[in-house]
């Protein structure tokens, strides 16, 4: 399958309601998940406002992780980058600007992906391989913990 | 709990990161625990309302890394920290990052924690606060003669001791005038030879003390109270095994005085928190000199919770979040004796660790009996931290039956897979001098001597 056709398919599928796609033609087989749509709940961290003496909300009994990680393209051939950090993932140097990846995207060694922002500094990740860009695992704005998948970079 | 504190976040692992954990959910306060990718199956991160993957095993790179700590406070919207012992917990250099993010460090001010860990700075506190300390050298003695005029004022027995030794090297008892002719180059040389610098200085020895700490708890509106003694006099290379309280040597009067001591300085540094001033008590178990202040809740802690009925990390996250004690020192009353174990990874007979997996596991209980812990079956103990699997802690009438409980509840005790060091204290139970409180700090090295 030419990657054009295959980009179109995504794009289609990203503009569409469809969660996740699966096909098969000949002996190529695709599969396309959007990562948010079935998330787990991600933990609300805008600012609640100071409750006095409020009782915890009813939680499992298993606690869950609070920084969920999305689910992962199946692809043999991608490494993932892996976050150095605790922090705040953003996918572009400022709010609005260009996303430093896309899906799809080539990268050569040293190119910028995204920043952690850990205390207040913003930490440039940078490609350890070269390769393309097969899958974005978190948003922007999204919490990270150390050694959380970032992205699938296929070499 | 006042609006202050919402969020905790918990900068440690093991027991007292659940001891955290529990006393927060009890406040009605939300956790996030913090762990490294060793401890992806530990306790607190499954009892914590969130959790936070802040590094690799090594605690340098995660439990001790303190801008991936501060982070995971930011990501998490915690408003406060509360650092447990060890690690973070008596670092001065993150509670004041901790005051410049406007997150609660639950401990003591940055300037409080940097005066008494400062060993010096904390003895002339003491001074100043009038709290007496052991008779010694101000510096260094410079030469035979005025060794021999200090020691006179001293009074024998003295310890001759390097300037720049330690742990245990570099030092000689001296019993006498002649001894110390004989002794005072000898060493001099000795530690010119060992640690570079031949500066000795003297401070007088005592022959069977027991180490005696008092629990205070101050707020941050100026008022303070102890919760009385622990002894925990039966240590192993400076590393406490058994704790209990009261300590059972010291009259009501001595407890007082002791007790003021340590008030006198808590007041004179302006301390917050929860806090213990360590004393050293004398063979006559009435003169007491000051060691130094632990800044931070203790291991040790739940023996002082079961005789005075007060939950002492309760008491440090209310303290932190600016309200009062609310408890005034004539409401505090000791009930019974209470008596802890470590129970830790370790060989019996060689004190060796013994990390791997849990393959069985059986938790004593009853009345009066508590295991403070964080391991289950089937968890897999890592070699990376210490070896603390829990704290056995029995509450009784008096000491004796309290003590007849421990031995009950260690019997009930089960650890599969691993080996620990809870025979070990069969046997110290069952030795005359623990029964009959006839020991020292020494007692143990002894004990340990004869058996091998």
């Amino acid at each position: 399958m030419l990657l054009k056709e295959l980009e179109k398919i995504i794009r289609l599928v990203e503009k569409s309601g469809i969660a996740e796609l699966e096909w098969e033609k000949n002996k190529e087989r695709i599969r396309i998940k959007k990562p948010s749509s079935d998330a787990p709940a991600m933990v609300n961290y805008a600012a609640t406002p100071a409750t006095v003496m409020s009782a915890p909300t009813p939680k499992s009994t298993v606690a869950t992780s609070a920084l969920v990680e999305a689910p992962k393209t199946e692809n043999p051939r991608a490494k993932e980058v892996l976050s150095p950090f605790v922090g705040t993932f953003y996918a572009s140097a400022a709010p609005g600007a260009a996303k430093y990846v896309e899906v799809g995207h080539r990268v050569k060694k040293g190119d910028v992906l995204c920043i952690i922002e850990a205390m207040k500094i913003m930490n440039e990740i940078e490609a350890e391989w070269a390769g393309k860009v097969v899958n974005i695992l978190v948003k922007d704005g999204q919490p990270v913990q150390y050694g959380q998948a970032l992205f699938q970079v296929e070499p | 709990m006042s609006g202050k504190i919402r969020k905790v976040l918990v900068a440690n692992r093991g027991e007292i990161a659940l001891r955290i954990i529990r006393a927060c959910r009890d406040l009605g306060l939300e956790t996030v625990a913090v762990y490294s990718q060793a401890d992806e199956h530990s306790l607190h991160v499954k009892l914590a309302d969130e959790a936070v993957c802040i590094g690799p095993p090594q605690s340098k790179l995660s439990y001790l890394n303190i801008p991936f700590v501060i982070a995971a406070a930011e990501v998490t919207g915690a408003d406060a920290i509360h650092p447990g012992y060890g690690f973070l917990a008596e670092n001065a250099e993150f509670a004041r990052i901790c005051r410049e993010c406007n997150i609660t460090f639950i401990g003591p001010s940055p300037e409080s924690i940097a005066l008494l860990g400062d060993k010096v700075a904390a003895r002339s506190t003491a001074t100043k606060a009038g709290i007496p300390l052991l008779p010694g050298t101000k510096g260094a003695v410079k030469d035979l003669a005025e060794a021999e005029k200090e020691a006179k004022r001293i009074g024998y027995p003295v310890i001759l001791k390097a300037s720049a030794g330690g742990g245990g090297r570099g030092i000689q008892i001296i019993r006498s005038h002649e001894n110390l002719i004989s002794a005072f180059d000898r060493v001099r040389s000795e530690a010119g030879a060992a640690f570079g610098s031949s500066e000795v200085y003297l401070e007088k020895f005592c022959e069977h003390p027991r180490h005696v700490e008092i629990q205070v708890a101050a707020d941050k509106n100026g008022n303070a109270i102890h919760l009385g003694e622990r002894d925990c006099t039966v240590q192993r290379r400076h590393q406490k095994l058994v704790e209990e309280a009261p300590c059972p040597v010291i009259s009501a009067e001595t407890r007082e005085k002791m007790g003021k001591a340590a008030l006198a300085l808590v007041n004179e540094v302006g301390y917050y928190n929860v806090g213990t001033v360590e004393f050293l008590l004398d063979s006559d178990h009435k003169s007491f000199y000051f060691m130094e202040m632990n800044t931070r809740v203790q291991v040790e802690h739940p023996v002082t919770e079961m005789i005075t009925g007060i939950d002492i990390v309760k008491l440090q996250l209310k303290i932190a979040a600016g309200e009062n004690l609310g408890i005034k020192q004539k409401d505090i009353q000791f009930r019974g004796h209470a008596i802890e174990c470590r129970i830790n990874a370790e060989d019996p007979e060689t004190f060796k660790p013994c990390p791997g997996k849990i393959e069985e596991l059986h938790v004593p209980g009853g009345f009066g009996v508590r295991f403070d812990s964080f391991i289950y079956d089937q968890y897999t103990v890592v070699p990376y931290y210490d070896s603390l699997l829990g704290k056995l802690i029995t509450h009784e009438e008096n000491r004796d039956l309290a003590i007849l409980k421990m031995e009950r509840a260690l019997s009930e005790l089960r650890v599969g897979g691993i080996k620990t060091n809870a025979s070990f204290y069969t046997k110290l139970f069952a030795h005359k001098k623990f029964k009959d409180n006839q020991y020292d700090t020494h007692f143990l090295e002894e004990f340990l001597a004869k058996k091998s």
